[in-house]
């Protein structure tokens, strides 16, 4: 694919596949164009040539909810989720939406105990439960973080892209958003990309790695393989610990 | 949250129970709180599309025009034996009309969002006001469409008994139904869905939502209830006219709206209450009401974002924290 | 349409232009608060409004003491810097508290001043129209094809035109106007490397204004002050902001031009939709082409 902002070439002429179940962390320095690659699959930002597939299906340049529909959800790198309503609220949004009730008028939404009883587990499985009622836009910001990730899966998509799910959040924290994913990839065969800065957290659960860098893949592989690598080294210089 | 939809659900039950009592008051008054209970239907439409979805109309005038002119038009005597009187058919064409409009209308603005949504809903009333001026063989032109007495259920009374009396508790009633309508469509998961849509309406989409087909369910909705309240206004006023419908009488709505607090159920329709009696206060001193209400609302935008119930709950909010 | 003659298409553009022309310099202000602020200010239908209350006033009683005509046509400048010093004074008390809100909550202040402004005219000058046309008359008319057209006219044409070029040349070759552009793509960046912005937007703020009070002051003469004015002349100016695209300044010449000559044909041709028509404009640039004709496009983000 590739996306080019005027001179920039920020995604140049990048080939992806993932297969299903598996975790891939694309990794890069600032400006590698991660987040560009991730806003191209999802339809975020148009594309200038090159084509997405999911599960087999075109859907290029997919309107969100279409792609959503399908079963893929994304996070966001800068943390987007519904500031003005409970955290509990946000993930009711999402599960509403996945159980097609969203356009119901006639129905109390507190009457609704399959949706809350499937928020309020999702919430206790990222630690939130004690902040249900409080508004996301109120809640610091490693609660946002796992809440916008918790959102992704509140939609039991088959394909999450996560872009930074654990920037600006503690370790432990840390280790719950990857359990969970590495959880919901084993029971439920959900396919992860994540793009990440933390090597510990991409070594330790990554299946592949892809390295990024200038809007091109400087190298693919297995962990081990990639750690290895010295290109990749010290184009990430300072960044592998 | 949910005490505090009983809590707001409870100030309308009393509001309602205290406007059963006007029978004592002077029958002057009486006819102003019915045409409130008109705005009042009016802006709880509007606050759906407006603090509930998000979307700044700068237009919502053009429905209650529709409603307004549905009435009178069907009454008009060239129809001869096709008049109709009944105030229930009435209600029921103005709400396919303003239904049909709202579709027609919604499903080009809701495609823009903010300021073009904005600016779309004000071309489209001023350019319903053009057309009312100028369509005059069957709008009447400057001049409007007089709007006679209706029957209500079928009953006919004196232009005098209506206006002060048997009317006055018609538009309550249909106040309260189409209250109680609007409360269950925001508690739904509808509701939900809108205040997701308004909220974030690019994760509203990655979570699955067709964003323009629930703006444009909201929309419409908001538009049917605006004709609802033009049209039971209209008996009430007499006469309907292109003034009804303009970009600034647009701006009344918004501004009755924002009043209230648009981040709450009521408050619109406090809003409405404030708004026009204010404003008939006010007139009984001076002319200058727009002096009033425009530094109420630059000082509601910058100091009160919440309305009359923004300052209402937080100032509860703060003596609850005192006391513990 | 074909079959007006030569004249009367002359006679029609020149009333076009007339016409065009203040709305060109209501929605320049317009577009340099929307494109530099974010703010969509309804309120400078109000400050065209007094501009010609001003206008008059001091037009009034300087004729009324005898001034020469050269006078007069100072009190149109005077006029304008007096609506100049009002901006600047209500840019510190609400403007600016405007600037990090949402736009819808800066349009309903904006709409509320403009309420309020409207009222404060009608307050101080009363509310029938009021005339000062002694410039006007003074300078007389020509002959264009056998029929009188007025010369004051050509005034507006020329001021109209000194006003875009001067701003021009404002953003383009100076410093100011190098500073202005680029607060407008990044407020941060250029506070960093030292810029007033806070002086800086008060600047900009009051220039804005004061191109809408010399509209306001220019036309004086030749019609009149009325109470109303500004609702009026604010959602033309909204139609032309559209079609020229928000926030471009050129879009505004562009646009007013268009909406002034349809406005005049719609006059001759078909005196009963004229009204309508400029709104069909509106409503049908906004859905096909909401960017307007010089404005940007925008991300999907965006929408």
């Amino acid at each position: 694919m590739r996306k080019y902002f005027g001179e920039v070439h920020a995604v140049d002429d990048i080939s992806l596949s993932v297969r299903q179940g598996e975790l891939v962390s694309i990794i890069g320095p600032n400006g590698s164009g991660k987040t560009t690659l991730i806003n191209l699959i999802s339809g975020l930002v148009e594309s200038d040539s090159g084509r997405v597939f999911l599960k087999g299906e075109d859907v290029t340049n997919s309107d969100p909810h279409t792609i959503s529909k399908m079963g893929l959800a994304r996070s966001f790198q800068i943390v987007n989720i519904f500031d003005g309503l409970t955290a509990l609220d946000n993930l009711r949004v999402a599960h509403s939406s996945r159980l097609g009730r969203s356009n119901n008028v006639l129905r109390n939404l507190e009457d609704d105990d399959e949706i809350k009883k499937d928020a309020v587990d999702l919430l206790s499985l990222f630690g939130l439960l004690e902040r249900a009622d409080v508004l996301a836009g109120q809640l610091p910001h490693g609660d946002r973080k796992l809440l916008d990730v918790a959102i992704c899966f509140a939609l039991r998509p088959e394909v999450v892209l996560l872009d930074e799910p654990t920037s600006g959040v503690s370790t432990s924290e840390k280790t719950r958003i990857m359990d969970q994913i590495t959880s919901a990839g084993r029971k439920d065969k959900v396919t992860a990309v994540i793009v990440e800065h933390d090597m510990d957290v991409v070594f330790s659960y990554s299946d592949r790695v892809v390295a990024m860098h200038r809007g091109r893949v400087l190298a693919e592989g297995t962990p081990e393989e990639i750690k290895a690598s010295q290109e990749v080294r010290s184009a990430i210089t300072g960044e592998i610990r | 949250m949910s005490l505090r939809s009983e809590y707001e659900f409870g100030i309308m039950a009393l509001l309602s129970l205290m406007l059963i009592i006007p029978m004592y008051f002077p029958r002057y008054y009486v006819y102003i709180i019915a045409v409130t209970l008109c705005y009042a239907i009016y802006a709880l439409g509007y606050n759906l599309i407006f603090g509930y979805t998000g979307l700044l109309s700068f237009g919502h005038a053009l429905y209650w025009g529709v409603g307004a002119y549905t009435v009178a038009a069907f009454m008009r005597p060239e129809l001869g034996p096709f008049r109709i009187f009944s105030m229930e058919a009435l209600l029921v064409l103005s709400v396919v009309t303003s239904a049909l409009v709202a579709l027609a209308v919604g499903s080009i603005c809701v495609r823009y969002t903010r300021i073009f949504f904005g600016l779309l809903n004000l071309g489209f009333v001023m350019l319903w006001y053009s057309l009312l001026l100028k369509l005059y063989y069957i709008t009447g032109g400057t001049d409007g469409l007089p709007v006679y007495t209706p029957t209500l259920l079928g009953q006919s009374f004196t232009a005098e008994v209506f206006r002060t009396y048997t009317y006055y508790y018609y538009v309550l009633a249909i106040f309260l139904a189409t209250s109680l309508m609007m409360w269950r469509v925001v508690n739904s998961h509808f509701g939900l869905t809108l205040k997701a849509l308004r909220e974030n309406s690019l994760r509203a989409g990655f979570v699955g939502l067709d964003i323009s087909r629930y703006r444009l369910a909201s929309y419409v909705l908001s538009g049917i209830w605006g004709g609802i309240g033009g049209a039971l206004w209209a008996p009430l006023s007499g006469q309907v006219s292109p003034e009804i419908s303009t970009w600034l009488t647009s701006g009344d709505i918004v501004l009755m709206t924002i009043l209230g607090g648009m981040g709450s159920f009521i408050g619109p329709v406090i809003g409405a209450f404030v708004f026009l009696n204010l404003k008939v206060q006010i007139m009984h001193y001076t002319t200058f009401w727009q002096l009033f209400l425009g530094s109420a609302v630059i000082l509601m935008v910058l100091v009160l974002p919440g309305g009359i119930c923004g300052a209402a709950s937080s100032l509860r909010l703060r003596r609850t924290k005192t006391a513990s | 349409m074909l079959s007006m003659g030569f004249d009367t298409i002359t006679f029609t553009i020149l009333n076009g232009l007339y016409y065009a022309f203040s709305l060109f310099l209501i929605s320049l202000g317009l577009n340099l608060l929307y494109g530099i602020l974010r703010i969509l200010n309804v309120a400078h239908g109000g400050f065209y409004a007094a501009g010609a209350f001003f206008t008059w006033y001091l037009m009034k009683n300087a004729h009324d003491a005898g001034l020469p005509l050269s006078v007069l046509f100072v009190c149109v400048f005077v006029g304008a810097l007096l609506v100049g010093v009002l901006g600047m004074i209500l840019e510190p008390l609400l403007y600016k508290r405007l600037y990090r809100k949402r736009e819808e909550y800066s349009l309903l202040a904006t709409f509320g001043l403009m309420l309020v402004l409207d009222d404060v005219l009608r307050l101080v000058f009363g509310s029938q129209p009021l005339s000062a046309g002694y410039l006007y008359a003074g300078i007389g008319s020509m002959q264009i094809f056998g029929r009188p057209f007025p010369i004051y006219n050509f005034v507006i044409y020329a001021f109209a035109i000194g006003v875009a070029l001067s701003l021009w040349l404002l953003l383009f070759k100076t410093n100011l106007g190098r500073i202005t552009r680029a607060t407008a793509q990044d407020t941060e960046m250029s506070s960093a490397l030292g810029v007033n912005t806070s002086l800086h937007y008060t600047k900009l703020f009051t220039l804005a204004i004061a191109i809408a009070g010399l509209g306001g002051a220019i036309y004086l003469p030749a019609t009149s002050a009325y109470p109303g004015m500004g609702f009026e002349a604010i959602v033309l100016s909204f139609v032309v902001m559209v079609v020229g695209g928000l926030g471009s300044l050129k879009g505004s010449l562009i646009g007013a031009v268009i909406i002034g000559l349809v406005r005049a044909f719609g006059i001759s041709l078909f005196p009963e939709f004229e009204l309508a028509a400029v709104f069909a404009i509106l409503v049908i640039v906004l859905v096909f082409r909401p960017r307007g004709l010089c404005g940007r496009k925008f991300s999907r983000e965006e929408k």
